[in-house]
């Protein structure tokens, strides 16, 4: 074997994902050994199937915003939850979820943020009325920026 | 085709298990985040529909799909990724590899989830998500994909296409449901950014792009884990694409030399 079968050696390896190779000339024997092959076989998963946050079943994504959010004097803004755009309403034209002055309660829808193309709706998590939209329709947030002053009941 | 039909030829576990089968709604998006908020969903269900008299696309844009000539439907989870997550690339990918694979339609994807033929969209997605009444999420997964149209007319007519018009068969919304249903199960196990690259095509080659009402010439050169795309601009900046409704590509300038 010279320089060059060994090359051609160590491309059939790389090709065929083996880490070890065996070869004996005399009574011709080859061992072969691809990689992973001591691995242990591991189920599929999906892809989401990681652990939430916290214990919190179906956790993580928009329903914890509520830790994002901080105590001003008596009210409280509440911080996005993600990066993305911001919208007031469900589609274009259609009212606002919340305006200056409305109650809401822990379900109440105060926005959606697009990213990707996911239209998320982002809920208050809290009771209290709303003080400020601080975020116009249709711009851009970062992940904790303001979005709203709430002043909790 | 009736849902035990459907069923009788469905080899998946859990996707599409319980069919919901409607001659005409408003959109399947509403009823399965209808569902997913009353808690009457359950986890891989299906939502399909005959017509839509209230299709629905991304912002402002609707979706034509009042005549019964496409596959209109949605499928519910209840058990999601935490978001920010490539989850729009799913669908897309799934649609994406029964045009390829079943029926050799050269399709490819276009950031962040359309799904294009000689740069005619043939397919659209809308992911919606929703709280469970147990504090959860749920996702509604919409998608359409046309299947039987002859032509389109107006605006679409130089930006739409069907599978009819691009292989000459008819192929029913039911059959093609059995191969998506069975592709999204697929594509459960694998990398969804790998295969968003690959079947994009969009990395390292420029493409222009109306962005905050102007138009662009970027380069893809990146994506986040989160399937952002990372751009280039021609000056050399470097930006981070997140909105799918704030940037708009386009679909022609994809594969320019």
């Amino acid at each position: 074997m010279d320089l060059e079968d060994l090359q051609k050696l160590i491309e059939l390896m790389n090709e065929n994902d083996l880490v070890e190779v065996e070869i004996e000339e005399g009574e011709k024997k080859v061992r072969l050994k691809k990689a992973g092959a001591d691995q242990p076989v591991m189920p599929p998963q999906a892809f989401w199937a990681q652990p939430s946050p916290a214990g919190q079943p179906g956790g993580g994504g928009p329903a914890e915003s509520v830790a994002a959010s901080s105590v001003e004097g008596d009210s409280v803004t509440f911080n996005s939850p993600m990066v993305g755009t911001f919208y007031t309403s469900p589609s274009p034209g259609a009212e606002p979820f919340v305006k200056v002055g409305d109650r809401v309660s822990q379900t109440t829808v105060l926005c959606i943020i697009e990213a990707m193309k996911v239209m998320n709706e982002i809920q208050a998590e809290m009771e209290g009325e709303i003080l400020e939209v601080l975020v116009g329709n249709g711009e851009a947030v970062e992940y904790g920026q303001p979005l709203f002053t709430i002043k909790p009941r | 085709m009736e849902a035990r039909d459907i069923l009788s030829h469905l080899r998946t576990q859990t996707l599409g298990r319980t069919l919901r089968l409607h001659d005409e709604v408003d959109s399947t998006n509403l009823r399965a985040v209808a569902a997913i908020r009353t808690g009457c969903a359950v986890h891989g269900e299906v939502h399909m529909a005959r017509r839509q008299t209230a299709g629905r696309g991304t912002g402002e844009r609707s979706w034509d799909s009042a005549s019964p000539d496409g596959l209109w439907a949605t499928l519910v989870l209840l058990e999601g990724p935490p978001l920010p997550a490539p989850l729009p690339f799913w669908p897309a990918l799934a649609i994406h590899d029964v045009l390829t694979r079943e029926f050799a339609v050269p399709a490819r994807l276009k950031w962040p989830n359309d799904v294009l033929v000689h740069a005619r969209k043939i397919a659209g997605i809308l992911v919606e998500t929703t709280p469970t009444p147990d504090g959860g999420q749920g996702y509604a997964v919409g998608m359409g994909v046309n299947l039987l149209q002859t032509a389109f007319e107006g605006d679409l007519a130089g930006t739409a296409t069907s599978l009819r018009m691009e292989i000459g068969l008819d192929v029913p919304p039911a059959a093609f449901l059995i191969s998506l249903l069975e592709a999204l199960e697929a594509w459960e196990e694998r990398d969804l950014l790998d295969g968003f690259v690959k079947a994009s095509r969009m990395l390292l080659r420029p493409l222009r792009a109306e962005r905050d009402g102007t138009w662009i010439t970027a380069t893809p050169i990146g994506i986040t884990k989160e399937g952002f795309l990372e751009v280039e601009r021609e000056d050399g900046s470097l930006e981070t694409w997140v909105s799918g409704g704030a940037v708009r590509i386009d679909p022609e300038s994809l594969d320019q030399p």
